[in-house]
């Protein structure tokens, strides 16, 4: 009876929750539907028990966000829900906080509290959330909270909490700028995180953070080479990037040197003909490895991935056959049409400094009606790039069906186009002026235009091969209709008066009879030419210089000269002085007066036959090359590119700078030293450690004393991971030794890894730099400390002086224990995933 | 190098969404004004010194992603692209304004996933699907939702709720193949291959000799019939271009962790670098090119790309030509579909008459033996044949320029006759690809999660798209 009750009372209870549900959702049903929010009603649902509601209210918040409107007004009801159940909700409010905490500073920090207890959550994804709200709130007075959230993320369990706590570190540096080292420290340790989940945004950070430290690169380098197909395609770019930048730096640069190599690109079966082909050309292994690393990714879908590589390759090794980066980028033409327009104007910069590597792609650049016209004109321009010999017919004639199509766009292109095959051999520029004499009858003005402007071009080139064309040129003057084909024509008679003396006169003559028929342009250009004759006929006159001086001083225009040169330059001059142009009357009144005087007749050589510069006909893309590939300031230049690669340097360090495994050695080898010994300094950094945890956590007063304990416990575990670890790493050991001077070996591990380093001092000359900044960071280290910990600061800095000549090993120690830690934790995280991968 | 906001437009430039990144990002009318006083193709727009402008049309939407300058290029072109697959995952194509209107909450927490620090982050749809579930309230959606959508969905419904449930929600489970969402769960099994490829053909001019051969034939055939010239050998012109563009897709909708092979074959054909997605094992490839080994992410994905050149010209073909008639001023356009092989029709088969619309005033007395020929706009006509058109079959137009009157006249006094620049032809056409490629062998290797006694239906389906098959006059 009482059990059935209880069902009833049971039963009571679900449906009246139903009910309430149902009551909630008609009356939520009317929130924004007319697309207006009112203010009453949003706070009212905001401030609602029931989670449903609450996500209605945040969904209008969101709404109103969206739209743009401000929502600043909401804030006290908003922040309430920091802590609400829904993860849903609970997203919406962060969102909101990241965009407007900045403006109630005050109240913002009402949600940190709830945030903070996030951090602590059982589920990485809510740990990750929290890490990354509270770094991207923008309220200044929670930077050592943030700080302390990111040293704690940064060597959480999960993947996830740490990739969050990489982009959390950026974005710390952003708020405060002053904890430049700390953070620095922090993403050094997620720099040489074992998950590639981590590293491609810890590199990322990097890149916007501190992106002249690449020091901090030397002992990842090879492992980023090895996990650079498994790291996101976006991390891709920025390590492709990085990387690219740290062996300009730090790797020697390839060489040609009289000897095989057998291993180049050794991970592609496909390129034996490469191998062959590059048996002179020696690179540093480490930058073989990188290339041997970065080539697959090739064939990645991501295009900002592909040309990220063709960088890569384009910027460490031009001097290699980069064949295999033409399929690629081709490939890449499938895609939209904004992404086309990139990949085509990165081609172009790589056709005009690598000759031939799009040869065998030519048909890739045929313009297709459906082509927009930027991509029509790079693709001409790539296809004109790419031309050789063998197959400019066949490009020469795909540019003159261009220059004679519809689209308006596409002529002047294409014959300028033309123009620059030109300049491949003389053959194939009579070839091309043959066809361009053709076009002044066209009726396309562009065409006719353009095709002029080429031809005074080409002929500029070489005057003395190209009489015939000013002759036939001259014959086309008697049918050209277009003004603009006139005046050109005129214009290169006359300029080519002095080679092509028979040809400019009679020209003058004819167009003398015409003068008035003519457009304004044709008489300018009529009137120069007559203006230039002259100045060939004076100089070369041989009348008494006085009686010529006296007779066009007095009456030029009454006494006729006898000579036929005389007539027809002052017929054109009295034309123009009665013309109604204004230009054209002042030009005849100068040249006139230049001409008419002997004594300036040295003026009117400088002025009418100056020789013009030949005309600089660039392939439009010309002076981009120092842009990269790939860069925005490539395809839009008219911004500040402010990330040139670095210059290669002439003198490198040792290529042991990027001995991974060294260094993870040493790091275990003077553990195991100090354990046997009696190991000072060893267990006061534990103890320090320790120690410090507890202050920091004293002075926030957030955290539980179990938290610490449990912090306290980790660090004991994975010390005794550390610890354990010397037995398995064994045999690696042998191969320091290996390394090391043959006389050293009887003395003890710990001194082979220091000698090793001695000897990188020896070399200090080319050391010099990589060493002073290994000092530097220890340094920096060590001013962390102190930061973070007050109390201890004068202990440590005494303890430091004594520990000096074994910091080295110490730093290194503790990047490997925390190392080690990362690895135990993502074993599990990452194994399955890992597994699939390296399948590939 | 960072994006600075993220705006979605109508095409009027609109505002319909924003999500600003940075403090202060250019406003969506800074953007306007930059996007009006450029010309209409430009793809990267200068704001500022430092700040750029790229931006994408999609449906009836415009993208806008003003970023700093020294981000590389293709980084918010690839986004943007990134960004339409999400919004089309999950609100389906095509994209419009109601659309977003009515999903700002989602998008805004779509964006907050996939953009972190102005860098792209989160990017794959699966992975999304389990961080951002899509809460439509469509109920019959529900059983093919994530288990993290449906559980957020009880937990709605559920006023009491301990905090433990919430933690325990399905996403810290998260999978361990980045591409696909955690725990998969589907009633019908089911996996599709989808192999389309893009074909553009460009068909020379004839040489003189073959145009003198045509108008001999031409000026013949008048007697025989006005409408076309069935006597007239179909040969089509080899291609000087003949590029088909592919893309392997897989719409997988499997439970579990499922381990699929795709065996694919090219004939001898030499794939011009292909692309891969992640999931894709490149190691398998390389040892046996052809061979696809992959856990697929769940959903729609494109395994491969890849670009092939020189293939068939496809099952259409046509040709123009010139200067027939009495006063040797008609044109004839012919397009035919060849003996069938393996495939019954090809479908939305158009072809555009492109003549220059300048000189041009109108075209005179077309005669089109099928479909329906209209001027849609300056300097083109497009002849269209609605429906399925049969294999073995051909049709003709005829007709004759009309040229503007006030055009001044060329050197020998008259007004030269126009003729049609070049015909674009398009088409669908289902059941074969034009490089011959083919799915060898699809077999699901392993799966951990499916049932065994599940048999999944596997479907394949090949489909060409003859996109630009221009035949030059």
């Amino acid at each position: 009876m009482v059990e059935s009750l209880s069902k009833i009372t049971a039963i009571f209870e679900t449906v009246k929750e139903l009910t309430m549900e149902a009551a909630a959702s008609a009356r939520t049903a009317t929130l924004g539907e007319d697309g207006v929010f009112r203010q009453r009603d949003v706070q009212r649902y905001l401030n609602s028990r029931h989670e449903k509601e609450k996500l209605l209210g945040m969904k209008a918040i969101a709404t109103l966000m969206s739209r743009g409107q401000d929502v600043t007004e909401y804030f006290p009801d908003v922040v309430k829900n920091s802590a609400a159940q829904t993860l849903e909700v609970r997203k919406l409010v962060y969102i909101y906080l990241l965009r407007y905490a900045q403006q109630e500073s005050d109240l913002a920090l009402l949600s940190i509290n709830a945030i903070q207890k996030s951090l602590s959550d059982q589920n990485p994804q809510i740990r990750a959330m929290a890490i990354k709200v509270l770094s991207g709130i923008k309220v200044p007075s929670i930077v050592p909270i943030v700080l302390l959230s990111i040293r704690k993320s940064i060597v959480d369990m999960s993947s996830i909490v740490r990739r969050a706590a990489a982009v959390a570190i950026g974005k710390a540096y952003e708020l405060d700028k002053s904890n430049l080292e700390t953070l620095v420290g922090y993403l050094a340790t997620l720099l040489a995180d074992k998950s590639f989940y981590v590293v491609g945004s810890a590199v990322q950070t990097f890149v916007n953070m501190c992106p002249d430290r690449l020091d901090m690169l030397h002992t990842n380098y090879r492992r980023y080479c090895g996990m650079l197909a498994d790291i996101d395609e976006w991390g891709q770019v920025c390590v492709l990037d990085m990387l690219t930048r740290y062996v300009r730096v730090y790797v020697p640069k390839g060489s040609m040197v009289k000897r095989p190599t057998d291993t180049f690109y050794s991970d592609d079966e496909n390129d034996k003909e490469v191998e062959e082909q590059q048996e002179d050309f020696v690179i540093d292994p480490d930058l073989e490895l990188l290339l041997a690393a970065a080539k697959p990714l090739l064939q990645s879908r991501n295009s900002a991935v592909v040309l990220a590589v063709v960088n890569l390759f384009d910027a460490l090794v031009p001097e290699a056959d980069l064949s295999f980066l033409g399929p690629p980028l081709v490939r890449l033409l499938s895609g939209p049409s904004e992404i086309q327009y990139v990949v085509l104007a990165n081609i172009a910069v790589l056709a005009s400094h690598h000759n031939g590597l799009f040869a065998p792609y030519l048909k890739y650049f045929y313009v297709l009606p459906s082509d927009t016209p930027e991509i029509a004109k790079l693709k001409i321009e790539a296809m004109t790039l790419s031309c050789s010999e063998s197959t400019v017919s066949e490009v020469l004639s795909e540019l003159q069906y261009y220059a004679t199509s519809v689209d308006k766009f596409l002529v002047a292109e294409a014959v300028r186009a033309i123009g620059r095959c030109a300049q491949i051999s003389n053959d194939i520029a009579r070839r091309c002026l043959r066809w361009l004499l053709k076009q002044i009858h066209s009726s396309d003005h562009i065409l006719v235009g353009e095709s002029l402007t080429v031809i005074r071009y080409i002929i500029q080139l070489s005057p003395k091969d190209h009489i015939k064309t000013v002759a036939k040129l001259a014959v086309a003057l008697d049918s050209a209709t277009v003004p603009l084909a006139r005046a050109s024509i005129i214009w290169l008679v006359g300029e080519f008066a002095g080679i092509a003396r028979y040809i400019a006169p009679d020209v003058l003559r004819k167009c003398a009879k015409g003068f008035a028929d003519e457009d304004e342009s044709a008489k300018m250009q009529i009137v120069l030419l007559a203006a230039k004759l002259y100045s060939y006929y004076v100089e070369e006159k041989p009348m008494p210089e006085e009686e010529q001086e006296r007779d066009e001083q007095l009456e030029p225009t009454v006494k006729p000269p006898a000579d036929p040169m005389d007539l027809l330059f002052e017929y054109v001059m009295l034309l123009a002085r009665y013309d109604t142009s204004y230009d054209l009357r002042d030009r005849a009144r100068l040249y006139k007066s230049v001409l008419s005087n002997q004594s300036s007749a040295p003026i009117a050589k400088l002025l009418l036959q100056a020789p013009k510069p030949s005309p600089h006909a660039p392939s439009p893309s010309q002076g981009k090359e120092n842009f990269l590939i790939g860069s925005s300031g490539l395809v839009c230049t008219s911004i500040n590119d402010t990330r040139p690669l670095p210059p290669w340097s002439s003198e490198t360090p040792d290529a042991s700078i990027r001995d991974e495994v060294k260094v993870e050695e040493a790091s275990v080898l003077p553990s195991l030293r100090k354990k046997v010994k009696p190991a000072k300094p060893k267990t006061k950094k534990a103890t320090k450690e320790v120690k410090k945890k507890k202050v920091v956590v004293d002075k926030v007063k957030q955290e539980k004393p179990k938290r610490v304990k449990k912090a306290e416990q980790d660090y004991h575990t994975t010390l005794d991971e550390f610890f354990g670890e010397p037995a398995t790493t064994s045999a690696p050991v042998d191969e320091v030794v290996q390394y090391s001077e043959p006389e050293e070996e009887s003395e003890s591990e710990v001194e082979i890894v220091v000698e090793i380093s001695d000897d990188s001092d020896e070399e200090e000359g080319k050391v010099d730099s990589s060493v002073d900044e290994n000092d530097d960071e220890e340094e920096d280290e060590d001013e962390d400390e102190g930061e973070d910990d007050d109390e201890e600061e004068e202990e440590e800095e005494e303890e430091e002086e004594d520990d000096d000549d074994e910091e080295e090993e110490i730093d290194s120690q503790e990047e490997s224990g925390q190392s080690v830690s990362d690895e135990t934790e993502d074993e599990v995280d990452d194994a399955a995933g890992r597994g699939l991968l390296s399948g590939q | 190098m960072s994006i600075l906001a993220v705006y979605i437009t109508d095409t009027n430039g609109q505002q319909l969404f924003e999500y600003p990144l940075s403090d202060s990002p250019p406003t969506n009318k800074m953007l306007q004004v930059a996007l009006h006083d450029a010309s209409a193709d430009d793809v990267v727009l200068r704001v500022s010194s430092d700040e750029l402008l790229f931006h994408r049309r999609e449906d009836t939407l415009d993208f806008l992603v003003p970023c700093s300058s020294s981000i590389p290029a293709l980084i918010p072109l690839e986004f943007i692209s990134h960004l339409i697959k999400v919004l089309h995952d999950y609100f389906q194509p095509p994209l419009s304004r109601p659309k977003i209107e009515k999903n700002y909450s989602t998008i805004m927490m779509l964006l907050n996933e996939m953009i972190e620090d102005g860098y792209p982050f989160v990017t794959e749809e699966n992975a999304l699907r389990d961080l951002v579930p899509f809460t439509d309230g469509l109920s019959k959606y529900l059983p093919t939702l994530p288990k993290g959508a449906a559980s957020s969905l009880k937990s709605l419904t559920s006023s009491r709720l301990s905090s433990k449930s919430f933690s325990s929600d399905s996403s810290h489970m998260r999978s361990n193949v980045p591409w696909r969402r955690s725990n998969v769960k589907h009633n019908n099994n089911e996996l599709y291959v989808d192999i389309q490829e893009t074909l553009s053909v460009i068909i020379p001019a004839a040489s003189p000799m073959r145009q003198l051969l045509n108008s001999v034939n031409g000026g013949s055939n008048l007697t025989a019939s006005a409408f076309y010239t069935p006597a007239v050998p179909q040969i089509l012109a080899e291609p000087i271009v003949a590029i088909a563009h592919g893309s392997v897709f897989t719409t997988t909708k499997l439970s579990g962790v499922p381990d699929i092979q795709l065996i694919l074959s090219f004939g001898n054909r030499v794939l011009e670098g292909p692309a891969f997605h992640p999931c894709v094992r490149l190691a398998r490839w390389r040892e046996r090119p052809g061979t696809l080994s992959f856990v697929p992410p769940d959903g729609k994905c494109c395994l491969l790309q890849y670009t092939i050149s020189g293939v068939e010209s496809g099952p259409i073909g046509g040709d123009l030509k010139t200067g027939l008639g009495p006063m040797k001023d008609e044109f004839e356009v012919r397009v035919w579909s060849r003996v069938p092989r393996n495939v019954k029709f090809v479908e939305n088969l158009r072809a555009e008459v492109v003549f220059d619309g300048e000189r041009v005033q109108n075209v005179k007395g077309t005669r089109a033996s099928s479909g329906e020929f209209n001027i849609e706009k300056k300097g083109v006509g497009v002849w269209r044949f609605p429906g399925k058109t049969p294999m073995g079959w051909n049709a003709s137009l005829r007709g004759t320029m009309v040229v503007n009157e006030e055009l001044e006249a060329g050197p020998d006094g008259t007004v030269p006759q126009e003729f049609p620049k070049y015909i674009k032809i398009s088409y669908d056409c289902q059941g074969m690809l034009v490089s011959g490629t083919k799915v060898e062998s699809l077999r699901i290797v392993s799966g951990k999660g499916l049932d065994d006694r599940a048999k999944p239906y596997k479907g394949v389906k090949y489909l060409t798209h003859g996109k630009d098959i221009i035949i030059r006059g």
